[in-house]
């Protein structure tokens, strides 16, 4: 890295202080840190405005309102008054024209999420465990049933665990015996996913810091 | 002794008292104050003196909700109903018999109609006549059987069958009083005693005590005074002897009827003055030609004292003898018309009083036992009587006159909490809760050098080494991947097969991750980016984060610059898509619509890594690089059934791998590339190290060091600290 005063020293110097201020945390809460996380929160604050501006609005609805044809402009209407109603939720007085707005939108979300959901994630994954004991085209087929088996076990017992059905009983109460064991073996599948998942995060941050001390190591190789 | 009732509470005090004993009401006139007239302003007067009056019911007397009803022995309580009440229930059926030397009276209204008694009553007629001879004393009966003798008091003054009692005169000198019989005429001494109290307006104003109209002090249970001489007499008695000259006997007779009818019924002396609203009323009277009291001059009783029964409340001697003008004008005319059937046979006077005539369901509303008992016994026999309606019969329910009377509290009924000991002790606990959640608790101060703050820094320096010194040195001492993962090497042949992805074909790669994580994904992408790269694959980068356009370009810079691909030329950031899975199913649907201008601003899809491109499906391959499980199934979820068969791949963080690998295994995925581990396998794989292969060996050893701390940490809390580790108990505190 050249020792001369550059957009990159500059860029790669305060990226090296950030990071520094960031891993202070280590002697505890400090100013430094908390100056850090204020730079952090503002500057992506005002990356998203801007990004919303010349990405979203700009272009998809004053523009064409500015120097769209008449079909444009009447359909850029629409979303300029529902956004201005949206506006009005800023004043507890006149928060209630915004409802309108609030209800297209969720209603909207609402819609493509429930669609997106069983369409794309509930009847393929119930297609595919059906699919779990067929050896068709498998290499190995007691691999292939193994595997088939222990992903089946798993699905139903933590199935099993998540019933909260229970008969009352003068003891309170009481689940069925059958249940209550699949659930206690769904415990242990359980535990399994929420292993794999601290692991995953455990991972990722680990990379996280190498790509961080390998830069702190990078910026300062290159001053020396 | 004599004794005194007091007008307030009713209990009888002992002569000569100034205030009642029990309530503290005085006894002595207010000296022009206890009037109340027209057009005074109402002036408050301290009440707390009658708090005392009614007497506290104890818990046992509450009826409470859900309580069986008890049927009760009212026997005992024929004591506190009046005397009218008595008669009718002696003599039902049969009118009272008159004197022998008076013209018999016409027949009441009341007793021309039949008189139906409930139930309540029906019990109390074996006791009348013992109630009778209790309630009627000596000197009472002695004298009535006097007054009879003389015609002078109507027969119908005493009860019919009441015991004849011996006259005065009949008593043997051995049991007269000492002093009674040195004055030799007992008929005498009883017009003076009797006439005493109302001769004097001014004694008037202060309460008659009953027990003055009884010299010989029989009924009572105080020891008889002893005679006095003239000369011994007190002055009082003194003033009072002259005026017995005067007046008459049968003005007596008629101050000594039962009920006090007359007790302190104003008289007037000759030659003293009269008030104007008693004369008018006499006058009244007179001109109607009142028999009320048969036998007395009708000038001297005015009209509203012959009028009713609410006469001795009326004219009780704890109220001042002044009457406002409205009343005096106004009584006489609402006095019930005169007549002979007006009166009953007890010597009250009927007037609206038709109990027999009530509906039953209202008599059934009557509180009969429950006011009744709550009154002690003789208290009621002072207290005024309510002649009409629902409480006809009835003593001492409402008020003599406005701020007077009976003072009495609603019944209290008990607000304490019927809950169980559980519940007590639980709500115990959560007040102790609550009262502990206001406590403020210091909290210690951390210490620079605590023993968890060097156990942080022993960990984070452990760590930063393992990291830090593969790094600087450079050193590469961690093997190599032995095998590749499977979703690894799917993703490999997806990218190498010129079927799937042909040479120059437009491939649409989704940004979606933080900067966080940008170390991650960067290295986990690079080596799959740079493979499809060596196709000629013209990439369209769009992303759902608003960072993801910085991000994506700054992936082309740092990791494909060997590549040497431009902007607008090779590539083409489509920039951000708002609205998350909705904006991810608008680009599926019309992509051009939802992305038409690059974040510079020019027309994306007139750029030529867009030529021919207009829809999801002209895409030849959809790469998704995200660390969000959430993002990664938006991505699957509304794009996937608008790609037209196209091939999907996935690079993702590694702590997104659990959610997201079920695609992998249904097979909506078709490779996956996982974390760092998963670009050092296609690094390896592909034999172009880059940054997987750079940081694997401090990964490695971060990993291995990681490993170790936590196994230390297990063993250290398993042995090191047994007693940190007691099992967990639920204890109840008391």
């Amino acid at each position: 890295m050249s020792t001369a005063l550059s957009p990159d020293l500059v860029t790669a110097a305060a990226s090296f202080l950030l990071t520094v201020m960031v891993l202070s945390y280590l002697v505890g809460d400090n100013p430094l840190f908390r100056l850090a996380v204020h730079i952090f929160v503002g500057v992506s604050a005002g990356y998203a405005g801007a990004v919303a501006w010349y990405q979203v609005l700009w272009p998809k609805l004053f523009q064409p309102l500015a120097a769209g044809g008449t079909g444009e402009r009447l359909l850029s209407i629409i979303p300029l008054g529902l956004g201005i109603l949206l506006l009005a939720k800023l004043s507890p007085r006149s928060a209630r024209l915004g409802n309108p707005a609030m209800a297209y939108l969720v209603g909207v979300a609402a819609a493509v999420a429930v669609g997106g959901a069983v369409l794309g994630t509930l009847f393929p994954q119930v297609e595919a465990s059906t699919r779990l004991l067929d050896v068709t085209g498998a290499a190995s087929a007691p691999e292939k049933l193994f595997e088939g088996s222990i992903v089946l076990v798993g699905t139903i017992t933590t199935l099993a665990y998540f019933h909260f059905g229970a008969r009352n009983t003068a003891a309170g109460p009481r689940r069925n015996r059958l249940v209550e064991l699949l659930g206690l073996v769904g415990q242990v599948f359980i535990a399994f996913a929420f292993g794999a998942l601290f692991a995953g995060v455990y991972a990722s941050a680990m990379t996280a810091l190498i790509e961080r001390v390998s830069f702190i190591w990078n910026f300062l190789a290159g001053l020396f | 002794m004599a004794e005194i009732a007091c007008p307030t509470c009713g209990k009888t005090n002992p002569d000569g008292v100034a205030a009642c004993q029990f309530c503290g009401t005085s006894f002595q006139p207010a000296p022009g104050g206890a009037a109340i007239h027209p057009g005074e302003k109402p002036v408050k007067k301290a009440t707390a003196e009658f708090e005392g009056v009614r007497p506290k019911p104890s818990d046992d007397d509450l009826i409470r909700p859900g309580d069986p009803p008890v049927k009760k022995k009212t026997s005992e309580l024929e004591q506190a109903l009046p005397s009218w009440l008595k008669n009718l229930r002696g003599h039902p059926d049969q009118p009272p018999e008159p004197a022998p030397d008076e013209p018999p009276a016409p027949a009441p209204a009341g007793e021309a109609e039949r008189v139906e008694f409930p139930d309540w009553l029906a019990g109390l007629e074996d006791d009348k006549t013992r109630v009778e001879e209790e309630q009627v004393p000596d000197w009472l009966a002695n004298l009535r059987g006097r007054m009879q003798e003389e015609g002078e008091v109507p027969p119908a003054a005493s009860p019919p069958d009441t015991p004849a009692a011996p006259a005065v005169d009949d008593l043997p000198r051995e049991e007269m009083p000492g002093w009674l019989s040195r004055l030799g005429d007992g008929e005498a001494v009883l017009k003076d005693a009797v006439a005493r109290p109302a001769i004097h307006p001014d004694e008037n104003a202060r309460p008659l005590p009953r027990e003055n109209t009884s010299p010989t002090g029989a009924g009572t249970d105080q020891p008889v005074p002893e005679a006095r001489l003239p000369g011994e007499e007190p002055d009082w008695l003194s003033r009072l002897q002259p005026e017995a000259d005067y007046l008459p006997l049968e003005t007596a007779g008629e101050a000594l009827m039962p009920g006090g009818g007359l007790a302190g019924t104003p008289t007037a002396r000759p030659g003293e003055e009269i008030p104007d609203w008693l004369a008018a009323a006499a006058g009244v009277a007179a001109a109607e030609g009142s028999p009320a009291s048969p036998g007395g001059p009708a000038g001297v009783t005015p009209a509203l004292i012959a009028g009713g029964e609410e006469s001795p409340a009326r004219t009780d001697s704890s109220l001042p003898l002044e009457s406002p003008d409205w009343l005096s004008t106004i009584k006489p005319e609402q006095a019930p018309a005169p007549g002979p059937a007006a009166e009953t046979g007890d010597g009250q006077v009927d007037g609206s009083l038709e109990p027999a005539q009530l509906p039953t369901w209202v008599q059934a509303m009557r509180p009969v036992e429950s006011v009744v008992a709550a009154a002690p016994l003789g208290e009621s026999e002072e207290l005024p009587a309510e002649e009409q309606g629902p409480l006809a019969g009835l003593r001492g329910v409402l008020p003599a006159a406005p701020g007077m009377g009976a003072f009495r509290k609603p019944p209290a009924y008990s607000i304490k909490l019927q809950a169980s000991e559980d519940q007590a002790r639980n709500a115990a606990q959560l007040e102790r809760l609550v009262a502990g959640e206001g406590q403020r608790s210091e909290l210690p101060e951390p210490s620079l050098l605590g023993p968890a703050r060097i156990l942080r820094w022993v960990v984070a320096l452990l760590l930063l080494l393992a990291v830090l010194l593969p790094v600087a040195s450079g050193m590469q001492v961690a093997p190599d991947l032995s095998g590749y993962p499977p979703e690894m090497v799917a993703a490999r042949n997806v990218v190498q097969d010129p079927a799937l992805v042909p040479v120059n074909a437009p491939v649409l790669i989704a940004f979606d991750y933080e900067p966080a994580l940008a170390g991650e994904l960067e290295a986990a992408a690079a080596p799959l980016i740079d493979n499809l790269l060596f196709t000629g694959a013209r990439l369209a980068l769009v992303s759902t984060i608003p960072s993801g356009p910085a991000l994506a370009e700054r992936f082309m810079l740092e990791t494909q610059s060997f590549h040497q691909y431009t902007g607008g030329e090779e590539y083409v950031n489509l920039g951000y898509l708002a609205g998350g899975p909705a904006g991810i199913l608008d680009f599926a649907i019309d992509p051009p619509a939802a992305a038409p201008v690059t974040p510079g601003g020019a027309d994306a899809w007139s750029l030529p890594p867009l030529a021919g491109v207009r829809e999801l499906g002209d895409f030849t391959l959809l790469i998704i690089v995200t660390d969000s499980a959430d993002t990664g199934r938006a991505w699957i979820e509304q794009a996937s059934s608008h790609l037209q068969g196209r091939p999907v791949l996935m690079v993702i963080s590694a702590q997104a791998e659990p959610m997201l690998r079920p695609y992998y295994e249904s097979g909506q995925v078709q490779g996956l590339v996982t974390g760092l581990a998963g670009g050092k396998a296609y690094e390896q794989s592909i034999q172009r190290p880059g940054l997987g292969t750079a940081y694997w060996t401090a990964f490695s050893a971060g990993l291995f060091i990681s490993v170790l701390i936590i196994l230390a940490g297990g063993i250290w809390s398993l042995a090191g600290e047994p007693g940190s580790r007691k099992p967990y108990r639920v204890t109840e505190k008391p």
